[in-house]
C-alpha cells in the first residue's frame, strides 16, 4: 500500500485527537467526580441517578416531617403530663374536702383552688405548638376551650307594667345576685336606675320604647320595653343566676350546671351542639411513600366529650364545695334537662377516677404513636444512608481510580504527540544532498 | 541506414520526456496539500523505428503521450456513501446533545427532577402546616418553577426546531449550488475531452464537489464514458441522483425549492417543505445525509415508524404537562381513572373551593374550566409551552386548597392526597411522574448514545476509506522526490548523450575536412 503524506498527517492528527479526547474525558471525571455528565454517556446510570436522587430528596423531606411530628408529639406529651398532675391535684383536694373535719372556710379555700385548677385545665388544653392549638382537631387557629358563664334572670314586678324574664337579658359577665330597677321620667328623658344593693347604675333615654342598656360593674344588663313602653314609676327586681361552663369550639361542653338555672336556659345553651357528632379530625403527616402518621391527639380523647367529661366532674365538685346537693344536666341524646343529686363530695371521686383513666389512656395512645414515629425516624435514617450510598456508588467516580486513569491518559497523549512529531517531520528530502 | 543526426534527435526526445516528468513531479509536489488533488503521472512510450527505412532496427527514443490523474471511481463511490452516513449521525448526535442540555443533565442541580422534588417537598411541608402562609408561598413558588421549567424547555426545543429548519433551507440552497457547478464541470470536461485537452483538474474539482454534496444527501453517481484515450484512460460525465430522482445529468442540473408548509395536520405548519422546481414533486432526501438528519430531527414524532426528533420530545413534555395538571387539579389520571381527589375538590384557607392549581396562559380557574366542553377537552389545551399556575393561586395563596372541608385550618386531607398523586405510579402509562420523566431521559440518552456511537463508527469508516483514497490518489513527497531524482538523472544522461553525439559528429566533420 502506498503511504502518502496526507495519510500520515491525517492518521497522526486522528490519533492525537483520540488521545486528547480520552484525556479530556478522564480530566472531566476527575474534576466533576461524576461518572457521567450527559445522560447519553450512560443512560442507565443517568436514569438510576434520577431515581436515587429522588428517593434521597423525598427521604430528606420525610425526615423533616418526622422531626416536626416528634416536636408536636413532645409538646402534646408535656401537656398531657401537666394535665395529669392537675387532675391528680384536684383528686387530692377532693379527698381532703371529703373529710368531715373541714370548716366551711377551708371548703371555700378549696373551692377557690379548684376553680383556679379548672382555669389551668382550660389553659393546658389550649396548648399551642408553633402557634397552632394542638387539641383542637383541624381547628388549630382558635383556642378550642374557653370558660364562660350561663346567665339566667328571674323577675319580680311592681308598678304599672309587668316585666318578665323576657324583658331582661344579662350578658355572661354580670355577677349573680339580686338587682332592682326603677324607671323615672323628667320631661322627655327617661332615667333607668339599676341597683345591686350596694351601687346604683343609671342610663338615660329620650324614648321609652327602645331597649336600654345599663352597664353594671361586671357586665351589661339590657332591658326591653313592655308593650305599653317604659312608664315612670315602674319598678321591678330580678335575680341573676350564673354558672361557669366550659365551651369547646364555641359550644358548651360541660353539661353539669347549677340547679338554680332554669331548664329553658340550660336547654337553650346546649341544644344544637354539633361537635359531638363531628367525625375524627386526624392531622396526618407524610413520613414515607403512602405512609402517614397521625400527629394530633384530639381534645375529646383527653378530657372527654359531652356525656362524660372532666369539666362535668369539676363542676359537680365546685357545686358540692359550694354546699349544693343537686345539679341540672343536659342529656344530648334525649334533648332533656334532668336534675341529679350530689350525695357527698366523695361521690365525685368516681367521676375523677374515670377522667384520670381517660388521660392515662390518651398518654398511652400518644406513647405508642411516638414509638412509631421514632421507629420511622430510625428507618428513614438508615434509608438515607442506603440511598446516598447507592447514589454515590452509581454516579460518583472512585477518585483514586479516576486519577490513575487520568495519569495514564496523560501519558498516552504525551506519547502520541511525541511519536506524531517524529512521524510527520521527516521525508526523503531531508536526506537528499 | 539511419540518419546522421538520429542520435541527437533521440537524445533531444529524452530531454523533453525527462523535462515533462520533472514538471509533472514538481506539480505533484506543489499540490501535496491541495484538497481533492489527485496525483498525476506521466505516460511515456518508446517510439519505434521509422517504417520508411526498412533496414532500420533502432528505435527513435521516447515520447510523452499523456499526463493522467490517478483516481479510483470505486473508492470515490464508497467514500460518498460513507460520508453521507457520517454527516447524518454527526448532525443527529450534535442536535440530540443539545436536546439533552435542554432537558437537563444528571450532573447539574437544576434539572427537571430536582424541580419536581422541590415541589413535592413544598407540598409535604404544607401538609404539616396548612395554616402557614409561608408554606403556601413556597408551594406557589415551586409550582411556578415546575411551570417555568416546562415553558422554558418547550420554548428552547421550539427554537432548536426553528434553527434546524433554517439548516434545511441552507442545505437545499447548497445542493442547488453544487448541482449547478457539477453540471458546468460536466460540460467543460466534455468539451475539453473532445479536444483532447487535459481534464485532470476539472475532474478533481468535480469529485470534490460531490464529496461536499455527499455530506448533504444520499447521492448516487453514475459515470458515462465520453472519451477514451489512446492509452486506454477514459474521461466520464457524471449523472448524480438523490433518493432515486436525477439531480444532475450531463450538463443539466435540476433545482430544488423550499416552500412554507401550510394546512398540515402534523404540526409542520410554517416549516420548509422541499420540492423539485421543474415538476413540483416532493423531494426525497434518501436515507442518509445531513439534510435527512435535519428533516428527521425537525419532523420526527416518534410515531408510525418515524424517528424520535424534536416534536417527539416536545409532545412528551406536553403529555407530561397535561396529565400532571389534570391529575393534580382533578385527580384524573391518563387512563381516565381516579383514586384520589384533586385540588379542585378541596378548600383553601379562605374557604374557597373549586380552585385549580395549574392552568394555562395564567387563566383563572373558572376561565380554564370554561375553555372546553369536557374535562378532557379543557386539559387538551394545556401544553408544556403554556402551562402556568391559575391566576387565583398566583393572586392569593390562601386559595391553594388543602382541606377536605371549609374552615378547618389544619385539615390536610387534600394536600395529603396531592402528595400521594405526585408519587402515584398509576398516573401515566409508564408509571409515576418521575418514571415518565425518567423514560424521556432514558429514551433521549439511548438515542443520543446510539447516534454518537454511530458517528464514531462512521467516522472510523470514513477515515479508512479516505486513507484508501489517499493511498491511491494522494501525493507522497518521498515518491515524488525519488521521481525527481529519477527524471533529473535521466535528463542529465540525455544531456551527456548529446555531448557524446556532438563529439561523434565533430569527429566525422574533422574526418572529412582533414
Amino acid at each position: 500500500m502506498r503511504i502518502t503524506n496526507n495519510m500520515m498527517t491525517n492518521n497522526t492528527v486522528r490519533n492525537i485527537n483520540a488521545a486528547a479526547n480520552r484525556l479530556n474525558e478522564a480530566e472531566e471525571r476527575v474534576s466533576t467526580e461524576m461518572k457521567i455528565s450527559l445522560p447519553s454517556d450512560d443512560p442507565v446510570v443517568a436514569t438510576r441517578s434520577i431515581k436515587y436522587r429522588n428517593y434521597v430528596s423525598s427521604i430528606e423531606q420525610y425526615q423533616k416531617n418526622v422531626s416536626d411530628a416528634t416536636s408536636w408529639q413532645n409538646v402534646t406529651d408535656d401537656a398531657l403530663s401537666s394535665l395529669s398532675d392537675i387532675v391528680t391535684q384536684v383528686r387530692t383536694l377532693t379527698v381532703k374536702a371529703a373529710s368531715s373535719t373541714l370548716t366551711s372556710s377551708d371548703e371555700a379555700a378549696i373551692k377557690t383552688e379548684v376553680s383556679q385548677l379548672q382555669q389551668s385545665v382550660v389553659d393546658t388544653m389550649n396548648t399551642t405548638y408553633g402557634g397552632r392549638y394542638i387539641f383542637g382537631g383541624f381547628s388549630t387557629s382558635t383556642a378550642p376551650y374557653a370558660l364562660d358563664n350561663i346567665v339566667d334572670t328571674v323577675a319580680t314586678t311592681s308598678g304599672t307594667n309587668s316585666y318578665s324574664s323576657a324583658n331582661i337579658s344579662a350578658d355572661s359577665d354580670v355577677t349573680a345576685g339580686s338587682y332592682n330597677v326603677s324607671v323615672a321620667q323628667s320631661g322627655g328623658t327617661y332615667t333607668y336606675t339599676l341597683s345591686d344593693g350596694t351601687n346604683n347604675y343609671t342610663a338615660t333615654s329620650t324614648s321609652n320604647t327602645d331597649p336600654v342598656a345599663i352597664k353594671t360593674g361586671s357586665g351589661t344588663v339590657t332591658l326591653t320595653a313592655p308593650t305599653a313602653g317604659f312608664t315612670s314609676g315602674d319598678a321591678f327586681s330580678f335575680n341573676v343566676e350564673s354558672d361557669t361552663v366550659v365551651k369547646f369550639k364555641g359550644e358548651c361542653l360541660s353539661t353539669v350546671t347549677s340547679a338554680g338555672l332554669s331548664d329553658t336556659e340550660v336547654s337553650s345553651a346546649y341544644s344544637g351542639n354539633t361537635y359531638t357528632t363531628a367525625s375524627a379530625q386526624s392531622i396526618k403527616y407524610n413520613v414515607g411513600y403512602n405512609t402517614d402518621v397521625t400527629v394530633n391527639t384530639e381534645g375529646q380523647d383527653v378530657v372527654g366529650s359531652s356525656d362524660s367529661n372532666l369539666f362535668n366532674s369539676m363542676s359537680k365538685l365546685l357545686l358540692a364545695l359550694g354546699g349544693d346537693t343537686s345539679y341540672k344536666s343536659y342529656d344530648a341524646s334525649t334533648s332533656t334537662v334532668s336534675t341529679g343529686t350530689i350525695s357527698s363530695i366523695s361521690s365525685v371521686l368516681t367521676d375523677l377516677d374515670t377522667d384520670i383513666n381517660r388521660i392515662t389512656t390518651a398518654q398511652a395512645a400518644l406513647g405508642s404513636k411516638m414509638t412509631y414515629v421514632s421507629t420511622m425516624s430510625d428507618r428513614l435514617a438508615s434509608d438515607y444512608t442506603t440511598y446516598t450510598t447507592l447514589l454515590s456508588g452509581n454516579e460518583d467516580v472512585d477518585v483514586s481510580k479516576a486519577t490513575i486513569d487520568e495519569t495514564s491518559a496523560q501519558a498516552v497523549y504525551d506519547a502520541s504527540l511525541s511519536v506524531g512529531a517524529k512521524a510527520v517531520s521527516k521525508t526523503l528530502v531531508d536526506y537528499l544532498a | 541506414m539511419s540518419s546522421t543526426f538520429v542520435g541527437v534527435a533521440i537524445a533531444n526526445r529524452g530531454l523533453t520526456s525527462s523535462q515533462n516528468g520533472l514538471s509533472v513531479t514538481t506539480n505533484n509536489i506543489s499540490n501535496v496539500n491541495t484538497t481533492g488533488y489527485s496525483r498525476q503521472t506521466v505516460n511515456q512510450i518508446a517510439i519505434g523505428p521509422a517504417a520508411v527505412y526498412n533496414n532500420s532496427y533502432i528505435g527513435s527514443g521516447s515520447e510523452v503521450t499523456s499526463v493522467t490523474r490517478t483516481s479510483s471511481f470505486r473508492l470515490n463511490q464508497k467514500y460518498w456513501q460513507e460520508n453521507s452516513s457520517l454527516s447524518e449521525y454527526d448532525e443527529k448526535s450534535s442536535c440530540l446533545t443539545e436536546i439533552e442540555d435542554v432537558l437537563g443533565t444528571s450532573s447539574t442541580t437544576t434539572d427537571f427532577s430536582t424541580t419536581m422534588d422541590s415541589f413535592y417537598s413544598a407540598l409535604s411541608s404544607l401538609s404539616t402546616d396548612p395554616s402557614s402562609s409561608s408554606a403556601r408561598a413556597v408551594v406557589q413558588e415551586d409550582g411556578q418553577a415546575v411551570c417555568s421549567y416546562l415553558n422554558d424547555a418547550s420554548s428552547r426545543l421550539s427554537q432548536l426546531r426553528d434553527s434546524v429548519n433554517t439548516d434545511v433551507k441552507t442545505n437545499v440552497d447548497q445542493i442547488n449550488s453544487y448541482a449547478s457547478q457539477i453540471a458546468d464541470l460536466n460540460q467543460q470536461i466534455t468539451v475539453a475531452a473532445s479536444a483532447n485537452a487535459s481534464t485532470n483538474d476539472l475532474e478533481d474539482s468535480r469529485d470534490l464537489l460531490i464529496d461536499k454534496l455527499s455530506s448533504l444527501a444520499d447521492v448516487s453517481v453514475t459515470a458515462t464514458t465520453i472519451n477514451t484515450q489512446a492509452d486506454g484512460s477514459t474521461t466520464s460525465s457524471y449523472s448524480v441522483s438523490i433518493g432515486g430522482a436525477t439531480l444532475v445529468s450531463g450538463n443539466t442540473a435540476r433545482q430544488l425549492e423550499c416552500y412554507t408548509i401550510t394546512g398540515s395536520s402534523d404540526n409542520n405548519n410554517g416549516m420548509y417543505g422541499i420540492r423539485w422546481t421543474d415538476t413540483g414533486d416532493a423531494f426525497d432526501p434518501g436515507t442518509t445525509g445531513s439534510l435527512k438528519a435535519d428533516l428527521d430531527l425537525r419532523d420526527g414524532s416518534g410515531t408510525a415508524g418515524e424517528s424520535k426528533g424534536i416534536p417527539y420530545y416536545t409532545s412528551q413534555l406536553d403529555e407530561f404537562a397535561q396529565t400532571f395538571a389534570e391529575a393534580f387539579n382533578e385527580g384524573i389520571y391518563k387512563d381516565g381513572s381516579s383514586y384520589y381527589s384533586g385540588i379542585a375538590s378541596g378548600y383553601g384557607s379562605d374557604g374557597s373551593t373549586g380552585i385549580r392549581f395549574f392552568s394555562y396562559d395564567s387563566l383563572s380557574s373558572s376561565d380554564l374550566m370554561a375553555s372546553g366542553t369536557t374535562t378532557a377537552a379543557v386539559y387538551a389545551n394545556i401544553t408544556a409551552a403554556n402551562i402556568s399556575l391559575s391566576s387565583d393561586v398566583v393572586d392569593d395563596t390562601a386559595k391553594i386548597a388543602t382541606a377536605s372541608s371549609a374552615n378547618e385550618t389544619s385539615n390536610n386531607d387534600v394536600v395529603n392526597d396531592l402528595i400521594s398523586i405526585c408519587k402515584d405510579s398509576r398516573m401515566f402509562d409508564s408509571g409515576s411522574p418521575e418514571d415518565f420523566y425518567n423514560s424521556i431521559i432514558s429514551t433521549l440518552g439511548a438515542e443520543t448514545a446510539y447516534a454518537t456511537r454511530q458517528d464514531n463508527i462512521q467516522s472510523a469508516m470514513v477515515s479508512y476509506v479516505s486513507d484508501q483514497r489517499s493511498s491511491v490518489s494522494g501525493v507522497s513527497t518521498n515518491e515524488e522526490t525519488a521521481n525527481l531524482t529519477k527524471y533529473q538523472q535521466a535528463y542529465a544522461a540525455s544531456a551527456s548523450a548529446i555531448t557524446t553525439w556532438k563529439t561523434v559528429l565533430q569527429d566525422t566533420i574533422n574526418m572529412v575536412s582533414s
